[in-house]
Order: C-alpha cells, then sequence, then structure tokens
C-alpha cells in the first residue's frame, strides 16, 4: 500500500509538470481527485489492508489528498496569473473612467477655513439677514444720522428704511437683543456696497465678524484671541501689529497688520512698500452700540473684529481681480478644490 | 493729508529717523500710507549752464549745446525751441531717472550727433504741466547743485490716511500734539501779537441760525498788495500739495494747515453794505463759485451774503463774484465755526468736497476763529503791509469745554493693563486736556474744544490706550473658554455643500443683483425687491430665485467652450412683500451639457433630466430625507412645462426643472439645461435628530419582474403607487426597470416593467403568498389604468 501511494504521489508529481491551461487541469481534477480518480481508488483499497497499518497508511492518503489539492490549486493559480500577463487587451496605461469632481470656491473656503478656527476656540457661528435695516446697520451701531463716518460706506437703499447690509457687524446687535452674555460667535456673511465694479471692488463680498461680550472682557483679551487667530491662518512666524483706528461700534478701535508673507516685509507693490498687511478691524464694543441692547457697560465689557474675505482669499492666492470671484468661469474655479 | 516733517519741526521735536517717526505716527492712529524722502529727489539733476548753443547739422528743430554741470562739459541735443547759450538750466546726468517720463537718460545719437544728457522742462520734472520748453532757473543759480537741493527739497514729506474722528489732527500743529504726548517734547505754538487797530471801522455781522453757525469772525483789511507768495510760504504749501496761488489765498491756506481752521478771503471791494449776514439758502437759488461753476444750491445750504447776494458757500466753496484778484487792495478775512452735519449735507449734496468742508465735516474748533485771522493778519503784513482796520467777531453763545469723569480703574479694566494714574494724567494733560483729581480718584478732565471727538469716558481711555501704545497692551498666554450651549449656523449649508462637492458639481458664487428682466420671468408673481439708488443701473434686482445666477454661470461657461457642466449655490433670494422684505436661503443646482465625456470606455452621454433628479434623490438620501420627501408633477410653473415638485415632511421645498428654450435664449445658451432649487430652511427643519438602526432582515427576499402594457399618457409615479398601494403586504421595493413604446405595441400604449422585491420580516415567504400579492398588484393596475399583462 505504502508503495502505491508514493508511486501515485510521483505520478501526480509529474502530470503537475504538465498543466498547461484549464483543460488539463480539470483532467487532472478528473484524474486524481473526483470521485472516480486515483486517490478515492486508493481510498476503496484501503478496506483491505491489515487492522494494525490501517490507520497509518489512512493518514498518509489524507495527507495525499491534501497535497493534491494544493498542487492543482497553485497550478492553477499559476495558470491564472500567467494568462492575466499575457492578454494583449489590458493596457494599464490607459486613463482611468472619469470621476467628477466638485470644486468648492474659494469664499466658501476661505470662510470655512477661518470659521474653523474660530470655533477652535470657543465660538459659536451666526447667521442674520442680507436685507436689513437702517437700525441695525447703522443706528444701533452707533453711526450718528450726518456723520462722516457714513460716507465709509456707501449704501444700496430698497426703501428708506431697508437697505442691503454693508457690512456684518449688525449680526451682533441681533444677538445681544437675543441672548444675554456671555456671547461668543463670529458671523460669516455676504455684504454689499454701491460701487462701481472694478478689479478692486464690487458691489458685494464678503465679511466675518465676531463678537465677544462677557464680564471682564479687555483689549489684551482681543489681542491674545486675534492674534491667536492670525497665526493659526497665517503661520506662527509672523509679526504683527495693531494700530489705533476708527469705527463707530468699538471704542478704542484697531487695525490689525501682519508683516507681509508676500515679499517677507521687505516691501512690495501689494503691501504698498510698508511690509505691512491690514488683515482685519477690531475694538472694545463701544459703550452706545451697549445701550441699544441694553447690556450695562459698568457689569459687561467686550470686543469686535471684522475681516474682509476676498481680500484675504485674493492676497493669498494671488488673484488680483475681484470680478474673477464672481464670474464663475471654471477655469478660475477649478484651480482650487 | 500730507504732513512735512520740516514743518512739524517748527511745533515739535521729532524723533532722529524718518522710521521712527513714521512708527510713531502710525502707532497713535495717524497712520502713515506713504513717505517720500525728498532728499532723495532728483537724483543726478543738477543746475546746468548753457555755455554754447548752435542749431544741429541735421535737424532744423533740435540745438546742439555744450553744458556746464559744475564738474563737467556735456555736449547735448535739445529740442526746445526756447534755449540759449547764458541760461541756468534743469541739467539730468546720464544715468538720471526721470520718475514723470519713465525712463534713465543715456548716451545716445540723435541726428548723428551725440547727446550725453537732457535740459529739461519742469513738467519733465513733474513739477508741474507747463509744457513750455525747457525751465531757465535765475542766474545767481549755481552749477552743479543737487535739484533736490535748488528747490529747497530738504524734506520728508508723510502721507497719513486720517481717520473721520479726528478732526483735530487734520493740522500739523494737531499732528504734532500727538507726536508731543508720545515723545514728552513740549509742543510749542506760535505767538499771536494783538495789535492795537488805529482806525477801527465797524462791520456788523448777523447771524440767521446760529445752531448751523455759532460762530463768525472776520478781518478787514486795507492796502493790500496781491502778488507772487514768498518763497518760503510756496515751497511749504507745495510740499503738503497745494497749489501757490496769491500771498493773500495760499496764507489762508498755510494757517489751515497749520492750525486746521479753514478761512476764505473775500475782495471786500466787491461786497455790497460792509457787512456779512449768514442765513441759510431757500429752494432754486443757484450760485457762481471760485471754480466757474454754476450750482443749483439744496434747500437750508448755509450761505454768506452781503447786503445784496450770496458771497461763499459757507465752510464749502467761495463765490466767483468775491474772489480776490490781483487788483484787490481790501480784503475780508473770514474764520469761523460752522456745524458739521450741515457743511456735510451741503458738500454731500453738492457732490462738491474742499479741504474746506472736509475739516469742517469732520469738526474744527469754535475757539481757534481769531487766533487763526491774528496769525493770517500778520503773515499777511509780514508779506505785503497791509493796515488792520478790524476784527468782528459774531458769537452769540460761545461753545465751552466739556467736562468728562475717568476713573483710571475703568480704562485698566477695559485695556487689560495696569497703567499708573499719574501716567493716565501725564498723557491727558499732553493732549492739553486738564485734570483735577477727585477725592475717590477720579479724574474730572477739561477737554479742549478742538477735541470735538472726546465726549464719553470711553473716549478717553482711547487717547490713553492710543498714546500709551497699543503694542504695550500684554497679550494674554491662555484664552478662556465659556461653557456653554454653542449653536453653528454654518453647520447645515456646510454638509449641504460637502454633499453636492461630493457629487461632483462646483460651487459658485454669484451676484445677489441681477437684470430686472431676468428677475421678472421667475418672479412666480411676487413682487421683485429692488434696490432703489444702484450706481451700476443695469442690476437693480435682488434675484427671487437662483435661476438667474446659475443660468449666467452656464453662459460664461459655454462661451469658453465648457459644456459639460454641473454647478451649485447656496445663497439668498428675496422679494418684496407688502411692508417688507423676505429673504430665504436657497440650494440652486444645474445640470448642462455631456453628463460623460466621450472617452475610450464609451460615447459621450448628454446629461437629461434624470441626471439631476439621480442627484437629488442621492442628495436627500444623504440627508435622510428621502422617506420624508414626494416628487410630485407640477403643471403651474412658469418655467417650463416639464417641473417636478419637492415636498418635504409635507412642505414645498423646491422643484426641478428642464428650462424651457425660451428661457435659454434670454440667456443665448444653446444646449438643453436642468435646473434645481431647494428650500434650504425646510431641508434643515426636517432633518431626523438621529439616524436609529434598523435591525438587518433575517428572512431571504424574493424578486419578482413584470411587464404590462399601460397607457402612454400613465406616469410612472401614479404606477409606483398603484403598485404600493394594491395591498401588497410584503413588497418592500418597486423599480422601474424599462420603459418602451413602438407603434407595435399600440398608438396609445407604453410597455413598463418593473422588478418588485418582497420580504418578510418574521418568516421565509411562499410562492403562493407572492403570486397572490403579485396578483393583486395586476389587478389594481388593471382597475385603475386599465393596464394588461404584457405576454
Amino acid at each position: 500500500m505504502k508503495e502505491r501511494i508514493d508511486a501515485l504521489l510521483a505520478e501526480i508529481r509529474n502530470a503537475a509538470e504538465q498543466l498547461k491551461d484549464e483543460d488539463t487541469a480539470e483532467q487532472f481534477r478528473i484524474a486524481y481527485l473526483s470521485r472516480k480518480g486515483g486517490i478515492a481508488q486508493l481510498f476503496e483499497d484501503l478496506k483491505g489492508v491489515p487492522k494494525e497499518v490501517k490507520p497509518e497508511m489512512g493518514k498518509a492518503l489524507n495527507i495525499l489528498r491534501q497535497q493534491t489539492q494544493a498542487i492543482l490549486d497553485t497550478a492553477v493559480e499559476n495558470l491564472r496569473q500567467s494568462q492575466k500577463s499575457s492578454v494583449a487587451g489590458l493596457d494599464v496605461t490607459l486613463p482611468g473612467r472619469a470621476v467628477s469632481r466638485g470644486h468648492k470656491h474659494i469664499v466658501s473656503a476661505t470662510i470655512e477655513e477661518i470659521s474653523d478656527i474660530f470655533r477652535r476656540m470657543g465660538f459659536s457661528i451666526a447667521d442674520g439677514p442680507e436685507i436689513e435695516t437702517d437700525y441695525y446697520n447703522f443706528e444701533a451701531l452707533n453711526f450718528a444720522a450726518d456723520h462722516p463716518a457714513r460716507d465709509m460706506q456707501d449704501t444700496f437703499f430698497l426703501s428708506d428704511s431697508h437697505l442691503l447690509r454693508t457690512h456684518t457687524t449688525p449680526v451682533q446687535v441681533r444677538l445681544m437683543e437675543q441672548y444675554k452674555p456671555p456671547i461668543r460667535a463670529i458671523f460669516p456673511g455676504k455684504v454689499y456696497r454701491n460701487e462701481v465694479i472694478s478689479a478692486r471692488s464690487h458691489v458685494q463680498f464678503h465679511q466675518v465678524d465676531g463678537l465677544f461680550v462677557d464680564k471682564g472682557v479687555t483689549f489684551a483679551d482681543l489681542k491674545g484671541t486675534l492674534i491667536t487667530f492670525a497665526k493659526m491662518y497665517y503661520g506662527s512666524s509672523l509679526k504683527y501689529r495693531f494700530r489705533p483706528s476708527y469705527f463707530p461700534f468699538t471704542e478704542p478701535s484697531a487695525e490689525m497688520d501682519i508683516s507681509c508673507y508676500l515679499c517677507g516685509a521687505k516691501g512690495c507693490r501689494v503691501c504698498k512698500y510698508t511690509g505691512w498687511l491690514e488683515i482685519l478691524g477690531c475694538g472694545m464694543v463701544d459703550p452706545n452700540v451697549f445701550s441699544f441692547v441694553d447690556v450695562d457697560p459698568e457689569e459687561y465689557s467686550g470686543y469686535a473684529f471684522g475681516i474682509g474675505i476676498e481680500r484675504t482669499a485674493m492676497l493669498r492666492h494671488g488673484l488680483d481681480d475681484i470680478r474673477l470671484l464672481f464670474e464663475n468661469d471654471m477655469r478660475v474655479n477649478h484651480q482650487f478644490n | 493729508m500730507l504732513l512735512s516733517s520740516n514743518w512739524l519741526q517748527k511745533y515739535v521735536a521729532l524723533p532722529e529717523t524718518t522710521g521712527e517717526l513714521e512708527e510713531l505716527l502710525t502707532g497713535v492712529g495717524l497712520e502713515v500710507e506713504s513717505v517720500e524722502d525728498r532728499r532723495n529727489a532728483f537724483q543726478n539733476i543738477v543746475v546746468g549752464e548753457v555755455l554754447t548753443c548752435e542749431k544741429h547739422p541735421n535737424a532744423d528743430k533740435l540745438s546742439v549745446c555744450t553744458v556746464n554741470d559744475g564738474s563737467d562739459t556735456h555736449t547735448v541735443v535739445c529740442g526746445a525751441p526756447n534755449v540759449a547759450a547764458g541760461q541756468k538750466i534743469i541739467f539730468a546726468r546720464v544715468g538720471a531717472t526721470m520718475e514723470s517720463l519713465g525712463f534713465t537718460i543715456d548716451r545716445r545719437k540723435l541726428r548723428g550727433v551725440e547727446s550725453a544728457g537732457m535740459i529739461c522742462s519742469t513738467s519733465e520734472l513733474g513739477l508741474d504741466e507747463d509744457h513750455e520748453g525747457i525751465a531757465v532757473l535765475e542766474n545767481a543759480a549755481v552749477p552743479g547743485t543737487p535739484m533736490a537741493e535748488h528747490l529747497g527739497y530738504d524734506d520728508v514729506i508723510f502721507g497719513i490716511g486720517i481717520t473721520p474722528n479726528r478732526g483735530d489732527a487734520l493740522s500739523h500743529i494737531g499732528s504734532a500734539r500727538d507726536i508731543a504726548a508720545v515723545t514728552g517734547n513740549p509742543l510749542s505754538i506760535p505767538e499771536i501779537v494783538s495789535e492795537e487797530i488805529k482806525d477801527p471801522a465797524t462791520f456788523p455781522i448777523t447771524i440767521a441760525d446760529p445752531e448751523l453757525c455759532p460762530r463768525y469772525s472776520a478781518a478787514m483789511l486795507e492796502g493790500v498788495t496781491v502778488q507772487e507768495s514768498p518763497e518760503w510760504l510756496a515751497r511749504a504749501l507745495t510740499a503738503v500739495g497745494i497749489r501757490p496761488i496769491n500771498n493773500i489765498v495760499d496764507i489762508t491756506n498755510y494757517v489751515m494747515m497749520e492750525i486746521g481752521q479753514p478761512m476764505h478771503a473775500f475782495d471786500l471791494d466787491q461786497l455790497t453794505g460792509d457787512s456779512i449776514h449768514v442765513r441759510p439758502s431757500v429752494l432754486g437759488e443757484r450760485f457762481v463759485t471760485l471754480d466757474d461753476e454754476k450750482r443749483d444750491l439744496p434747500e437750508k445750504a448755509l450761505l454768506i451774503c452781503d447786503a445784496e447776494k450770496p458771497v461763499a458757500i459757507a465752510g464749502v466753496m467761495g463765490g466767483q463774484n468775491s474772489a480776490v484778484t490781483e487788483g484787490t487792495t481790501r480784503i475780508l478775512l473770514e474764520s469761523a465755526y460752522f456745524q458739521a452735519s450741515s457743511v456735510r449735507k451741503t458738500a454731500k449734496t453738492l457732490q462738491l468736497s474742499t479741504d474746506s468742508s472736509y475739516r469742517f465735516e469732520r469738526g474744527t474748533d469754535p475757539n481757534i476763529t481769531v487766533w487763526a485771522l491774528r496769525r493770517a493778519i500778520a503773515l499777511i503784513q509780514e508779506s505785503c503791509g497791509a493796515t488792520l482796520r478790524g476784527i468782528f467777531d459774531a458769537y452769540p453763545s460761545p461753545i465751552e469745554e466739556r467736562e468728562v469723569t475717568l476713573r483710571p480703574a475703568f480704562t485698566n479694566r477695559i485695556l487689560g493693563i495696569d497703567v499708573a494714574a499719574e501716567e493716565q494724567r501725564r498723557i491727558l494733560e499732553a493732549l492739553q486736556i486738564r485734570v483735577e483729581e477727585k477725592e475717590d480718584g477720579s479724574f474730572t478732565c477739561t477737554v479742549p474744544t478742538f477735541r470735538s471727538d472726546i465726549e464719553r469716558e470711553i473716549d478717553l481711555v482711547e487717547e490713553i490706550a492710543r498714546i500709551h501704545g497699543y503694542d504695550k497692551i500684554p497679550v494674554p498666554t491662555r484664552l478662556e473658554m465659556n461653557v456653554g450651549e454653542g449653536f453653528d449656523d454654518q453647520a447645515f449649508p456646510g454638509s449641504v455643500r460637502d454633499i453636492m462637492l461630493g457629487f461632483g458639481y462646483d460651487e459658485i458664487l454669484s451676484s445677489s443683483l441681477v437684470p430686472l428682466a431676468h428677475a421678472r420671468f421667475d418672479q412666480n408673481g411676487q413682487q421683485v425687491a429692488e434696490v432703489l439708488n444702484p450706481v451700476s443701473k443695469e442690476r437693480p434686482a435682488l434675484r427671487p430665485s437662483m435661476l438667474t445666477s446659475l443660468l449666467e454661470a452656464v453662459d460664461v461657461n459655454v462661451r469658453n467652450g465648457l459644456r459639460s457642466l454641473r454647478m451649485f449655490e447656496i445663497g439668498r433670494v428675496f422679494k418684496a412683500e407688502k411692508g417688507g422684505y423676505t429673504e430665504k436661503t436657497m440650494l440652486g443646482i444645474v445640470v448642462s451639457g455631456p453628463a460623460e465625456q466621450r472617452a475610450w470606455t464609451g460615447e459621450e452621454r448628454q446629461s437629461d433630466f434624470f441626471d439631476l433628479k439621480g442627484s437629488l434623490e442621492a442628495f436627500l438620501k444623504t440627508l435622510y430625507l428621502d422617506n420624508e420627501t414626494i416628487f410630485y408633477y407640477d403643471r403651474t410653473s412658469t418655467l417650463s412645462e416639464h417641473v417636478l415638485t419637492l415636498e418635504v415632511k409635507g412642505r414645498y421645498a423646491g422643484q426641478a426643472v428642464e428650462v424651457s428654450d425660451t428661457i435659454l435664449a434670454t440667456f443665448d445658451i444653446d444646449q438643453q439645461v436642468l435646473y434645481a432649487e431647494l428650500d434650504m430652511e425646510v431641508l434643515r427643519e426636517a432633518l431626523p435628530d438621529r439616524q436609529v438602526y434598523q435591525p438587518v432582515a433575517k428572512y431571504p427576499s424574493v424578486s419578482r419582474d413584470l411587464a404590462i402594457l399601460i397607457g402612454r399618457d400613465v406616469r410612472a409615479q401614479q404606477i409606483v403607487d398603484v403598485v404600493r398601494s394594491a395591498g401588497a403586504e410584503h413588497l418592500r421595493e418597486v423599480r422601474i426597470v424599462d420603459v418602451f413604446t413602438h407603434d407595435s405595441i399600440g398608438k396609445d400604449r407604453k410597455s413598463v416593467a418593473f422588478s418588485m422585491m418582497f420580504q418578510s420580516s418574521d418568516r421565509t415567504l411562499k410562492d403562493k403568498e407572492i403570486s397572490s400579492a403579485v396578483d393583486m398588484i395586476l389587478s389594481a393596475l388593471k382597475r385603475d389604468f386599465g393596464a394588461e399583462l404584457r405576454s
């Protein structure tokens, strides 16, 4: 019996060498592994083997069957591989099937990036109407009726009382009406200015305004938050400065400049050879604004800030014409993901 | 505003370097926008002397000159007709950069003669607009003197951006005050000598509305000679960008640039009746201003009048009828204080902004008018000698200095710093604010009238912050956060954006303002919100839907040759309503052109309605709203005959349409466009709080296909609805798999095949059950639509 097993193994090894396609593989399977194949025949003959060697022989036969199956499997797999690579039709250098992917608008991307930084610093995100009243857009923000400050913002009027908001700042008034301090939120959105459209100005653009009102909020806190923002957005090595400015709704007011990252603060056309880029306006909430929303300035204080999105995005990505942002020419939009 | 460092130096000692001064000015809020170091101007341009001048051998209009530039002699070809030997001229050496001309002087041959330099006109130096030949300098000029030195350019000029609250800084003394406060250097203001008036004249001034004109001061001078200003004066004005005119006008401008008080000089002989009346205009008045413009005056514009007629628009501009001319010998100098808002209104209506109106609008000092007069008188007398006949001052109710209380602790509470009360006091006093400390430690501050912006405690805090320095306010190393309920109004639009981007749609952002015609075809009978005063008249309407924006974007790209378009925009739409306006946020989607590009894997396929609908279905599924949404066919839309309306949780949520050819023609679009809009608020409010797990079915599902013949006008949704409601308990899914029309089936019939899936949650379904369910469905279709099983 033992000899017959060895002989069959030798035969199988030999036969395996001859496998060249699916047909010969099938013949191999029938010859050795099928119900009537060589191995099955030996199992049949096992019945007549003496009792004392039977378990040993049975074990040997089982091993033979496993080996044979493994030989076949390996051979078939090899066949499949060699067949594949020999098929001339599979040219892996052909381009893949197109997958269409959408491109995020650069303004949205900028707003999201800025918002994410403020979210990490505990700011909520608020929203407000684009059609505003004179009260929210100007009056409650301490713009006196006949003050030159109103000239800073050319306004689209819809009626005596309604206008297109010239900044996202009115949302701060709405928030303070709605919630009691502490209030810590930013409010991104579209704003409008009644101007002639040119490379440098558009009738619409976007801003992100922010507000933090609580007990004991100071100008130092304002600096801390905005410096943190600037470092996260522009990089931690930048230099910055705060310089006094004027907004009717904040006092003291400031503008924040960062060292011009386009020229390494050496001076270039974009930074008007000053080495500084203005990135935002900010200040402590003016007590007059608090008085419009019934917040006691003796108990609370707060800061506010505003960032122009288009300017930020254009500087960062080297766009020199704001009109490119709203024409929706995909030759432009497709350059940004 | 331009500030000259030489001029500033008269009032306060300046920091050593230009850089330090620049930093100081910006640091106190007088933002330096430009710095022009005039000492470096006109490099390689010097005084020259024309030694010889002969006709060019080969050109009639050219001369060949030899020029001595102080160290060498050069041959120069000159084209100016007025060049002559012996002249002192402006000579640009080889290598000089002519900034206003945009080139650098080179050696070059002109008609065969080599020219090594250029004889210049003043306009070529950018000094003026004089184009008549070269400039001939005074004979005393020394060849070789650098032009900057010759012109007295020993100055640094700062361009300053002044914020609207800082009217007090619109002069050299005003700015010097801030410099003094920061540096601690004393501020010195010119002494005014009050001269005795020998033969006083009378000159009544009446003010009709003292609220609009609280003070009107004037001085009468006789024996004036109107002439060119002395060089120092002309130079000072030129340095700060004011063109010298004559000594009288120049002196009024000089005083304005010195102290900030706008002044005006009238030719007294042109005024009738030796008196001044200040009154508001009445409707319909017209007036010719100095610049020779006839202007229609708005009602209630403040006018300065003599006994008969208006002679100036108060605070804005004087009149042609009383201007100082060469022959003027008697003048009336005006130095007044007008209400800021009145001047602003007038200047704005007239669209006329002058140095004077600019200052009055920002608030001048009511108590400086007479000082300014005396200053001007002294300068006029110094310039041409003149007799003062009187100073007249109408000031019915003098404006007092304001008292404001400051608690030094409040300053520190707002700023987050610790500035000692003593230092706060020093800063205020340096700004000429008088401080009296009270028992409780607070300060009673008396604010001079030139600081009309300081009214409240917080205004004083700002002054201290400014002078102390914003950069000295410490930066905290920790940011404290409140624990509370946050909210995020951007979260939902952000998710929607990400879903659409994931589906391969490009985000666009477009103008909310659209042409009126575009707004009208999509207004659905609603009133369009319109802007009353647009600068650009062609887009006055606020879009009532996203359609216009998306079609414009399709148009732009198709014109650029990009036809395969899938785009979306999240933005506001608007409408006017009785008594107000409403706006809502919409998602607009557009699909147009090839859905699949021609490639080796297959042919190009044009997108159709079902590309759009497929996106909508997948979109709603992503928001877990697919089971909340009903799509139904709507015949009433104005946009197209093929419109699908969406309802989410029973509310109108938007529509999907194949845009009609009429509308496409308006935009010149020559390919089919599919458009959808969804109401973001309706979607957001329908969002489930959370998605709950549904156990996976344990028992096998069974599929059955059915093909029926049915009327062509029966819509797929109707079939599906009937199939679903036929009463087959275990029906889980119905999917239309084929629609086929052919005359062989019948002219009014079509074949519709659909696949149904049956499944039970608690057992394996028996064949018999499924067959009877299918029979039920078939008979319902027969009953409702006369459908037959297709054999």
